[in-house]
């Protein structure tokens, strides 16, 4: 059966459980995803989830359409994250400790041939993922993480992101590019602390 | 190696299925609990119902984009508008407001010339009239193109209808005939359309014709000829001839044969139009033959479509009638540009210079409450009396005359005043048009005002000083207005 977001957008405003519950089951996963690359740990993720559909039920009839409703949802998740850090910060437990970012990132020793390179990169694949992908998110510009969380954990397509971000769609996918090059820049140099490079201005 | 930790990460950290059935349960609590007070506010609808319903609305308005609905609404809006202003192009005549106006015709040798309307307002000027009278058809025609001239107006087609009732003096029955034609103004030629010969006799006793205002009874009687019995004004025979025509200037002369009592004439005039303008004595010089005669004029709106759009224009009627007959034996016809339809300046230019002067010296005697509040109404009498005999002497035939006309109950009486005061000035009678309560006073107590000039029957003196201190009282200001209060010679 075809994922109709309008007609179930419609039926979930109307109450319609059964909409709503395939609404949730086809953003759900991708949108605690991108809260999870953002919180510190799962079980936050899993509360903002959470309160992002809430927030989604309550605010369901105010919600014209002009855009869709993955958008609609990526900026309920921001809105709530922003809470989330303010709260955070305030009780003094940022979601990344800087330690925890140098303990991850920095490495005593340069890889010193492709060998050593390829076990570098094992281990720092097989820890924390969350950890690894959050540092590399935090060292990228808002604009480069931006689209990387909307294109690569919502799954936007490039319209998508064009319209989430306010540029236009060509600007997207150079944007993209850019910004999953740098990204690979900045993993590749986790541990050369080489991290200078700022994106081209778009 | 960016992409392989992404991958990882969202292999990795993906909700289980228990986590997302838990998060699903802590909605749909909220859920629960949103849906009980809704329910609590007495909140129940089909929802399934309702969306199906909007789906299909929405369906049914919209197709690819359009609404169909509101796009045929304003597409018939803009037709009909369209086709409102196609027909008013088409046929303006048909659609346009209607205006309608009496306009007397004064044709020459017609006795009685009832009009009933003039319709101004199509491209082609309707004129409907009849004329009643013991005219037989040919001599209706020939009277009736006569009509069209002197009604010239700057239309192009009239259509006229000509009732004719000739006397058999054979059978001494009624006969009606009746002639419709075209009558093209702008090439001066008419085209005959029907001419009907009715050849409808009335061998009744009488045969009843009414106007509205008169009623003219054509009485059939064997052996006699058909006499007329009129309430009023009494008829007699009469018949003038067109002796010259400028065209250029619509103006007309008309040849004096037989002499009409002239208040058929001036009954027709006044009763016509109450914005008449002015009923002066002027000397015109008619084929080398000086005449007295009066001069009154009145305005009339007429509409001519110019081949674009409707023009609205004033017209101005200016007749002379003989002073001894009052017959018409000038009129012309001429746009009037003057702003004010009581334009009477025109009103002296024919007359004599120096009667014109010595007229003017007299009446100057200004009467002017404000100036001179001193004054009692007496001595302001008494000067004007003063000045009156002054006048009396100058002009003693020409005010009598005046004091002749006297309009009462719509009647006009001839010679009736034993008393006559006139009362002159141009700002009175303006003040007058624009007080028609007091206008319509003058009237009803047996005054009549035209051109300023005041004629009243009050028998005695002292009642007509009185007349002259309640318009005083009137607070109508009368600056720069003389009054002459004069005994008739009657």
């Amino acid at each position: 059966m075809d994922f109709d977001e309008k007609r179930l957008v419609a039926l979930a405003r109307r109450g319609d459980k059964k909409a709503f519950s395939e609404l949730y089951n086809h953003y759900a996963n991708e949108l605690f995803l991108f809260l999870r690359s953002r919180s510190r740990n799962r079980e936050d993720a899993l509360d903002l989830a959470s309160e992002v559909f809430i927030r989604v039920l309550r605010y369901l009839s105010s919600f014209r359409g002009d855009s869709s409703f993955r958008s609609w949802l990526y900026r309920i998740a921001r809105n709530l994250l922003v809470d989330y850090y303010t709260a955070n910060a305030r009780a003094g437990s940022l979601h990344l400790e800087e330690e925890q970012w140098l303990n991850i990132g920095t490495k005593d020793e340069s890889p010193a041939d492709d060998q050593d390179e390829k076990q570098h990169e094992a281990e720092i694949e097989n820890s924390q993922e969350v950890k690894v992908l959050q540092g590399i998110l935090d060292k990228l510009p808002e604009n480069y993480r931006e689209i990387l969380e909307l294109r690569d954990l919502m799954n936007f397509s490039y319209a998508e992101c064009a319209e989430a971000m306010d540029i236009k769609e060509d600007n997207a996918k150079v944007m993209h590019l850019r910004a999953l090059r740098y990204a690979k820049k900045i993993s590749a140099n986790l541990n050369l602390g080489n991290d200078d490079e700022k994106p081209a201005k778009l | 190696m960016f992409t392989r930790i992404l991958k990882k990460f969202k292999e990795k950290e993906q909700l289980t299925q228990a986590e997302k059935t838990q998060i699903f349960n802590r909605v749909a609590a909220y859920w629960q609990e949103n849906l009980a007070k809704q329910q609590q506010t007495g909140i129940s609808v089909n929802l399934e119902q309702r969306v199906q319903q909007e789906v299909q609305e929405r369906v049914q308005e919209t197709f690819f984009g359009v609404n169909f609905k509101q796009y045929f609404l304003t597409l018939s809006v803009i037709s009909l508008v369209f086709l409102g202003v196609l027909f008013y192009l088409t046929e303006p005549q048909k659609y346009a407001p209607q205006y309608k106006t009496n306009l007397s015709l004064l044709t020459a040798g017609d006795q009685v010339t009832t009009t009933k309307s003039v319709d101004f307002n199509s491209k082609n000027i309707i004129l409907d009239f009849e004329i009643a009278g013991p005219v037989d058809a040919q001599d209706a025609l020939t009277k009736l193109t006569n009509a069209y001239e002197t009604a010239k107006t700057q239309g192009n087609l009239m259509y006229g209808r000509y009732e004719t009732y000739a006397q058999d003096q054979s059978s001494s029955t009624v006969i009606k005939d009746e002639i419709e034609l075209w009558y093209d103004l702008q090439e001066k030629r008419y085209k005959i359309i029907d001419i009907k010969y009715l050849n409808e006799t009335f061998s009744e006793t009488s045969i009843t014709l009414n106007d509205g205002e008169n009623e003219y009874v054509y009485k059939s009687t064997a052996g006699q000829t058909a006499s007329q019995e009129m309430n009023k004004p009494e008829l007699s025979n009469v018949n003038l001839e067109k002796v010259s025509a400028n065209l250029n200037n619509s103006e007309y002369l008309y040849d004096l044969k037989d002499p009409l009592a002239g208040d058929a004439t001036l009954y027709k005039l006044l009763s016509s139009t109450r914005e008449f303008e002015s009923l002066v004595l002027v000397t015109i010089d008619l084929s080398g033959q000086a005449l007295e005669a009066y001069k009154i004029a009145y305005s009339f709106p007429y509409r001519v479509w110019d081949g674009d759009r409707f023009n609205e224009e004033q017209v101005r009627h200016v007749l002379y009638l003989d002073a001894e007959t009052l017959l018409p034996v000038k009129e012309t016809f001429e746009p009037n540009i003057f702003p004010t339809k009581y334009f009477r300046e025109v009103a002296y230019l024919q007359v004599d210079q120096s009667e014109k002067d010595s007229l003017f010296a007299v009446s100057q005697e200004s009467l002017n409450p404000d100036q001179d509040s001193e004054k009692s109404g007496e001595s302001q009498l008494d000067e004007a009396t003063n000045s009156t005999a002054e006048l009396i002497e100058k002009t003693a035939e020409k005010t009598t005359v005046a004091g002749k006309l006297l309009i009462q109950n719509g009647t006009i009486l001839l010679e009736a005043c034993d008393f006559t005061y006139v009362v002159k000035g141009s700002e009175l009678f303006d003040l007058l048009h624009k007080q028609p309560s007091f206008f319509a006073w003058m009237l009803n107590g047996s005054n009549v005002l035209i051109e300023g000039s005041l004629i009243t029957t009050s028998s005695s003196e002292r009642e007509a000083e009185g007349l002259l201190l309640e318009l005083v009282s009137e607070e109508i200001s009368l600056s720069n207005a003389s009054f002459i209060c004069l005994q008739s010679e009657f």
